[in-house]
């Protein structure tokens, strides 16, 4: 059984030791507690969630400070998300810091927001100064907008035609209209614009009709040359403020280490937290109970009585009660327990599906990615994401599952002969062909569609079988015997019949599949209704139960979605790889080539082994859990130190 | 006449090719909008969620993919795309009925999934850790976009041009 049994916990202890047990079970992460609702806090015990700096802003403004810095500082940059060792010691330290850095972080917020500032009035500047620069020596005070009885603006006609038609329209419409040119190039005509009052908006409608642009008010006064010339001055030193302010910030980047320590320290005592306040307790007492794996135990319950004033006991679950669990597997299974646990993890009671499921799962998705080339990429890429970047968490166990898989596309490579699809054939015009070690599907897919069959009637003979173990487990043996052991031979029997002639040469088993599906149909046939007292209406009920061949006969069919799967892989790539050698073998040509490829060859990679992950994911939630597996289970979540930044150097 | 007899069979050998890559794509174009337009909305909220939602719209566009494998194994096998095409109107017809299942059934199956794909990305944006259910979800629905591609690509290899 790959499900760890696990021992259920209780323990009564002093009020005043609670903060300490609490952390020291939260250093061991190996004990689950029971969820209950926070509990009204006694007078008497501290006010827990008053520890000065702590507090949900400081903790996201810690994240934010230690993000960047982290970006910021090439030592740790090249960490992207991964911890960082720090020792226990500097840990603690940190928090009796927290003073000095809360201070810090003050300090290193002031200058990013004075950094921003800068820039946007630098940004202002600089708009600023690419409106008006076409204006410089304009004599007019770019406040001055009206006097009494006129309105004056600026602006620029598109052509000189524009300004012309204006004009024209203007002298019959608004002759009080004058308008004076100041510069002319090739893309505008700019101009002053003065008219009376009351013609004003008569005068904008005429001027949009053509196409005039009028110089947005930018809020500014005085002639544009002064303007710019007090833009000029200001931007020398502001570029020296900022560059100054930029170098005190890089300084601070080295503090990001202490920002990551604090951040991950508030966690910790957040969780302590919350977990402390939904302990039960009377005045001086407290006690929990949760769930602890079996084999640590009694060795769990010795520490703690030996450094506190405990009373704790452990026993086995009993009957009634669901405890959590966590599934323990071979190295090599244990990146597939993310299939099985996205689908529903087992109930303690239930078998852990992932042995059987790791060999089906590296098969199918191997076959379904056959490609020599792309195995290697994501081979590559997932190893490089394990082995070199050490993610953690979800990322990383998918990136364990593909690493392996990966390995599978590789292997069913070689067997169809893809590399990068037909690449080499296509680049070499036809002289290199890469072989298939045991047959191209091009060339025979329907040899491919009767081995996808066989390969689905294999699994799913493993899971009638996991279903008949399971069952003679419970004392159901000869339900399994009748049940489900003469589909094996219905199953193996029908295939026979259809293709009995071609297996052994020269042997008709054509037979011998008639025999064996014969005996299987009346075996079910015979015990399918054995509920019922009445013979006849047990017979029918067992006839009906033959009408369950459909149903595997959906399910054989449902394996040839592998033919489909290997037929696209190859044929998208062989597409991609004639597009891009259509220029020829010429320069040109393969540089064309070598484009067409990368982007290509990415996009079939990411499509197809998505498609290969999700189909093979469906082929064992649907055809294979649904004959012996249900699930239900929940997983064991120990209460454990959470952390962002920093994980714990175990040294010593 | 004879002339126009004389085209027909390039002429439905490309209609075939043509239905086969444009329907389906329809439908993944179709279906993949559809759940962009779901993911933006959830972006708005969480923009951590770009990578599953990303996943989950990528989904209802294997039909226009597999649309376009049928094409080009029709254009391939009846020898169009290499330019020594000798075709009668009855193998054109023949391609034409090869080419049915994955343009109509890629079609609907697209537009389909694309709504169950909708659905899953409600279901992502408030449980994040059941993505693979989402997916398997919207993967049943492939099923027949699959057995439909599987019925075009067998029946085009088997017709020999004539």
């Amino acid at each position: 059984m790959s499900v760890i049994e696990m021992s259920r916990l209780t323990l009564v202890g002093l009020a005043t030791q609670k903060a300490d047990i609490m952390e020291s079970l939260i250093r061991l992460g190996a004990v689950e507690l029971d969820e209950m609702p926070p509990q009204p806090v006694p007078q008497s015990l501290e006010p827990y969630d008053e520890r000065g700096f702590m507090s949900l802003n400081s903790v996201s403004r810690l994240e934010a400070a230690a993000e960047f810095c982290r970006q910021q500082d090439p030592q740790s940059h090249h960490m992207g998300s991964a911890k960082r060792l720090a020792r226990a010691e500097d840990f603690i330290l940190a928090g009796q810091r927290e003073r000095e850095i809360m201070a810090q972080l003050n300090s290193f917020e002031h200058i990013q927001s004075q950094i921003a500032q800068l820039r946007t009035s630098m940004a202002q500047d600089e708009t600023v100064r690419e409106i008006l620069t076409p204006w410089d020596g304009l004599e007019l005070d770019l406040a001055l907008t009206a006097t009494r009885e006129t309105v004056v603006f600026a602006g620029a006609f598109p052509s000189r035609d524009a300004l012309d038609d204006f004009l024209a329209q203007a002298r019959e419409e608004a002759p009080e209209t004058h308008v004076e040119v100041f510069s002319e190039d090739a893309a505008s005509v700019r101009v002053v614009v003065i008219t009376l009052k009351f013609r004003e908006g008569l005068v904008h409608t005429g001027l949009r009709q053509h196409g005039f642009h009028l110089l947005p008010a930018l809020g500014l006064s005085g002639k544009p040359r002064q303007i710019l010339e007090d833009i000029a001055d200001h931007s020398d030193d502001h570029q020296r403020r900022l560059e100054r302010l930029e170098k005190e910030q890089q300084d601070f980047v080295i503090q990001g280490k202490d920002f990551e320590l604090l951040h991950d320290y508030y966690l910790l005592q957040s969780d302590k937290i919350e977990a402390l306040n939904c302990l039960p307790g009377t005045a001086n007492t407290f006690y929990l109970t949760g769930w602890v794996p079996a084999k640590l135990a009694d060795e769990m319950t010795r520490a703690l009585k030996q450094r506190f004033l405990v009373a704790a006991e452990t026993r086995p679950p009993v009957e009634g009660e669901s405890p959590p669990v966590q599934l323990n597997n071979h190295t090599l299974v244990k990146p597939f327990e993310i299939i099985v646990e996205m689908f529903s993890p087992p109930s303690h009671e239930d078998v852990d599906p992932s042995p059987l499921l790791a060999p089906f799962f590296f098969l199918f998705f191997g076959m379904m990615l056959s490609d020599v080339g792309y195995g290697l990429v994501l081979t590559g890429l997932t190893g490089y994401m394990v082995f070199k970047k050490k993610a953690t968490g979800e990322m990383g166990r998918m990136s364990r599952m593909l690493f392996i898989s990966g390995i599978g596309s590789i292997i069913w490579g070689i067997l169809f002969g893809g590399f990068f699809g037909d690449m080499l054939t296509v680049l070499s015009q036809g002289k290199i062909v890469v072989p298939s070690l045991w047959f191209n599907p091009m060339v025979e897919p329907m040899t491919l569609m009767v081995w996808s069959m066989l390969f689905g009637v294999l699994h799913l003979f493993t899971a009638m079988g996991a279903k008949i173990y399971l069952l003679a487990k419970t004392g159901k043996l000869f339900d399994a015997l009748v049940d489900v052991a003469p589909w094996y031979l219905v199953i193996t029997g029908l295939g026979l019949l259809i293709g009995g002639d071609s297996i052994i040469p020269g042997v008709s088993l054509k037979f011998a599949g008639q025999v064996m599906a014969i005996a299987g149909a009346v075996v079910l046939l015979l015990f399918g209704g054995r509920d019922s007292k009445n013979p006849i209406l047990r017979l029918l009920k067992g006839l009906l139960s033959l009408y369950n061949i459909t149903g595997y006969f959906s399910d054989i069919l449902s394996y040839t979605r592998i033919l489909a799967l290997v037929l696209a892989t190859s044929v998208i790539a062989m597409v991609f790889n004639k597009l891009g050698f259509m220029l020829g073998p010429t320069p040109v040509g393969y540089l064309v080539f070598t484009v067409a490829a990368l982007i290509g060859h990415t996009l079939n990679l990411a499509l197809s082994a998505l498609s290969a992950y999700v189909h093979t994911s469906r082929l064992h939630y649907v055809e294979f859990f649904s004959k012996f597996y249900e699930g239900g289970g929940r997983l064991f979540k120990p209460l454990r130190i959470r952390t962002r930044f920093i994980q714990f150097d175990r040294k010593p | 006449m004879n002339e126009l007899i004389s085209l027909m069979g390039p002429g439905l050998t490309l209609l075939a090719g043509a239905l086969a890559a444009l329907l389906p794509g329809i439908g993944s174009a179709k279906g993949v909008g559809r759940v962009g337009e779901v993911a933006t909305g959830v972006l708005t909220e969480d923009p951590a969620k770009f990578g599953k939602v990303l996943i989950l719209q990528a989904l209802p566009g294997t039909q226009g993919i597999y649309g376009l494998l049928s094409w080009f194994m029709i254009m391939n096998a009846s020898g169009l795309l290499t330019g020594s095409a000798n075709l009668s109107w009855q193998t054109g017809m023949a391609y034409l009925m090869a080419s049915l299942p994955i343009a109509f059934v890629g079609l609907f199956s697209a537009v389909y999934q694309g709504r169950v794909a909708e659905a899953g990305i409600a279901l992502v944006a408030k449980r994040p850790q059941e993505q693979s259910k989402a997916l398997v979800l919207a993967a049943m629905v492939e099923t027949y976009a699959i057995l439909a591609l599987l019925a075009t690509v067998l029946s085009v290899l088997n017709i020999k041009p004539v």
